[in-house]
């Protein structure tokens, strides 16, 4: 490959590779991000025991589940290269804009991965009734494209703060809550059976946020990257 | 290619490490920066990387008039230093792929073999995890990734760190070399027989500069 | 000096119009008062922010620590007046909605806005290089500064809100009588009057810290 895409593809690629890499060798993300969805997911299902939940209840749960997995797996992306002191090599062999999207794009690969994993043991356990599988896969892509977008800037900007573990989700809260409470809204929607026209407004509103909030990320993490 | 440092001063946290540092370099040169613990060597390289922000005045690199910046001048240095390390879970080899197509290289595999030959890592050992490596060959392996893409500039802080001496011999060769290619090198070192080995010419980071350690 | 003394005269003539000039409400009675103080507060916590997160994108562009300063005293004055207009808000939902505090829309967005100061001081604490500080927290400003217009104007506006809404409404009208509409004016123009005030003195004092800082590295 390298040839025919454009000349960004093959340096992010190989960024998310190396990450990918690292990952299948370490653990690090996914033992403690599965390990924390699961733990929380069985915290919830035996506190609610054998009473069903309301539609909304059941998509602030999973939203909730899905944000603080983020913030336990995908703070170490910058934190480690900081801590192992590799990203000097990164800062000098790419350019920032390339070190940013292949890290959102490999942030993205594992949000969606714990999506993956995490949704059939909710539906195994919860079983939430649910009433539009279009619209409900389409925000759980959605909703994790907007949080991955937020929390890779932001835990760079943990990791150049010397690496303050209680920091990224505050950080994130303020910047992601927006994109939750649509989110859940739409979930809520999806749940009930839902269109892609009842929810329209929130989609747009998620799409033009995400969007927002990448855009400038990009522009910014220069100043995040570089002392 | 040149670089020219000009009226360079670095502080930090109050305490001024360097001040007013002027110096020139010219191609197809090599030049020592000595100086005791503390003086600033590694600062002054990575100030020259575009890792640190000088306090005052500029470090520049110069490629045929025009000044070079972030990944601009990346691609025409190559750096081996303490505070850049590999990856630990890649083996010598994908660390190496790794670097060339953050830099939009794509090496053949012959290339990559002598690269690894030429360091004396033997074909065996590059298919290791970085973290089994002995500190002397994971210096070797910082050697290979820093003269990888042939650049223009080469900054080595430290290069002998943990070498043997046929490591030390492979250092001195790829001075020698780069001097030849009329590159520039940098060594920083505080150990006189290398000052005497790599440098043309001696920046002296002053112990003037030193802080009250 | 002298607009000084004119700001603290006309302050006194707003409180005064705003408890005795301007005529209650209809349907709220005296506790219609509140908004030639609560919005004015709202209004001047948005600014502050605003001018805030302006300074940011000076401080990335120049590299000047003073606007960093800026920055960073305008997000505390952004705070202690979003803070104000929270309490007012709080009362006023009290004793027109039964409670201080039940989630409106508008409770909610001011509430993350207050999130979004404490966590843009909880960054800036943790990190000690100043010149590195200065930049994070601008960028910070910058991407939260993002979700304000939708928390501000959007989200109250989809989630039906019960806050009555006498400058943004979607009609575009100002629903307000005459008398009224001087004294909020007069108040609004009255606290951005203050805003400045603080600015003014508190970029005095940066200045002369600045200097003294420079004197100290030539020595």
């Amino acid at each position: 490959m390298g040839k025919r895409f454009s000349p960004w593809a093959l340096p992010v690629w190989a960024i998310i590779r190396k990450d990918l890499l690292e990952e299948f060798r370490t653990r690090y993300a996914v033992n403690s991000l599965v390990m924390f969805a699961v733990t929380t997911l069985v915290m919830v299902s035996f506190a609610v025991g054998p009473f069903s939940l309301d539609q909304s209840l059941h998509a602030a749960f999973i939203w909730i589940i899905l944000f603080f997995s983020a913030m336990t797996g995908l703070a170490r992306s910058f934190v480690k290269e900081e801590e192992n002191k590799t990203a000097a090599g990164l800062k000098l062999s790419a350019s920032p804009e390339i070190v940013y999207l292949g890290k959102l794009l490999f942030n993205l690969l594992v949000m969606l991965g714990l999506t993956l994993i995490l949704i059939p043991i909710y539906l195994l356990l919860m079983v939430p009734p649910i009433g539009s599988w279009w619209l409900m896969l389409f925000i759980l892509f959605l909703g994790n494209i907007c949080l991955a977008g937020a929390v890779t800037i932001l835990a760079a900007i943990v990791a150049r703060a010397g690496s303050k573990n209680a920091l990224l989700p505050t950080l994130s809260f303020p910047i992601l809550l927006p994109v939750l409470i649509t989110a859940i809204s739409v979930t809520e929607t999806a749940l009930g059976g839902g269109t892609f026209s009842q929810g329209k407004w929130e989609l747009q509103f998620l799409v033009s946020y995400g969007v927002i909030l990448i855009a400038a990320s990009i522009l910014l993490f220069n100043y995040v990257w570089y002392d | 290619m040149e670089i020219e440092i000009c009226k360079l001063t670095k502080v930090y946290r109050g305490k001024t490490v360097f001040k007013d540092l002027c110096f020139k370099m010219a191609p197809g040169k090599s030049y020592v920066i000595e100086g005791p613990n503390g003086s600033g060597k590694s600062t002054l390289i990575r100030i020259i990387c575009g890792l640190t922000r000088a306090t005052r005045g500029q470090a520049l690199v110069r490629l045929e008039g025009n000044i070079l910046r972030n990944e601009m001048l990346g691609k025409h240095l190559g750096l081996v230093s303490p505070d850049f390390n590999l990856y630990e879970h890649l083996s010598a080899q994908e660390n190496l792929v790794f670097f060339a197509a953050l830099r939009r290289l794509q090496v053949a595999d012959g290339y990559l073999q002598a690269l690894l030959s030429r360091v004396q890592l033997s074909s065996n050992s590059s298919k290791m995890p970085v973290n089994l490596f002995s500190s002397g060959m994971k210096q070797r392996l910082k050697l290979a990734c820093a003269v990888l893409h042939d650049p223009q500039v080469l900054l080595l802080d430290e290069p002998a760190t943990n070498l043997d001496v046929e490591g030390k011999s492979l250092v001195e060769e790829i001075v020698t070399e780069q001097r030849k290619k009329n590159g520039i090198v940098i060594v920083a070192t505080n150990e006189p027989e290398e000052v005497a080995k790599y440098g043309q010419e001696v920046l002296s980071l002053g112990a003037s500069c030193m802080g009250h350690h | 000096m002298l607009w000084k003394v004119l700001l603290g005269i006309w302050m006194v003539i707003v409180i005064i119009g705003a408890f005795l000039y301007a005529p209650p409400a209809m349907g709220l009675g005296d506790l219609s008062r509140i908004i030639y103080f609560h919005v004015p507060l709202a209004w001047v916590g948005v600014l502050a922010y605003l001018v805030s997160m302006v300074n940011g994108v000076r401080y990335l562009r120049e590299a000047k620590l003073e606007y960093d300063h800026k920055a960073a005293f305008n997000g505390e004055l952004g705070l202690v007046f979003t803070l104000f207009a929270t309490l007012t808000g709080a009362v006023f939902a009290r004793h027109t909605w039964g409670m201080y505090w039940n989630w409106d829309p508008r409770q909610t967005s001011v509430f993350i806005l207050l999130l979004i100061y404490g966590a843009y001081f909880v960054l800036r604490s943790a990190v000690e290089d100043e010149e590195r500080r200065a930049r994070l927290s601008s960028v910070y400003s910058i991407l939260a500064f993002i979700s304000v217009p939708f928390l501000v104007f959007i989200i109250p506006r989809v989630y039906g809100s019960l806050h009555p809404d006498p400058i943004i409404n979607t009609s575009g009208q100002l629903k307000m009588d005459s008398k009224m509409l001087q004294v909020f004016l007069a108040s609004l123009a009255g606290f951005t009057g203050i805003y400045f005030w603080i600015y003014s003195m508190q970029s005095r004092l940066i200045k002369i810290k600045e200097k003294l800082k420079g004197d100290d590295k030539v020595v």
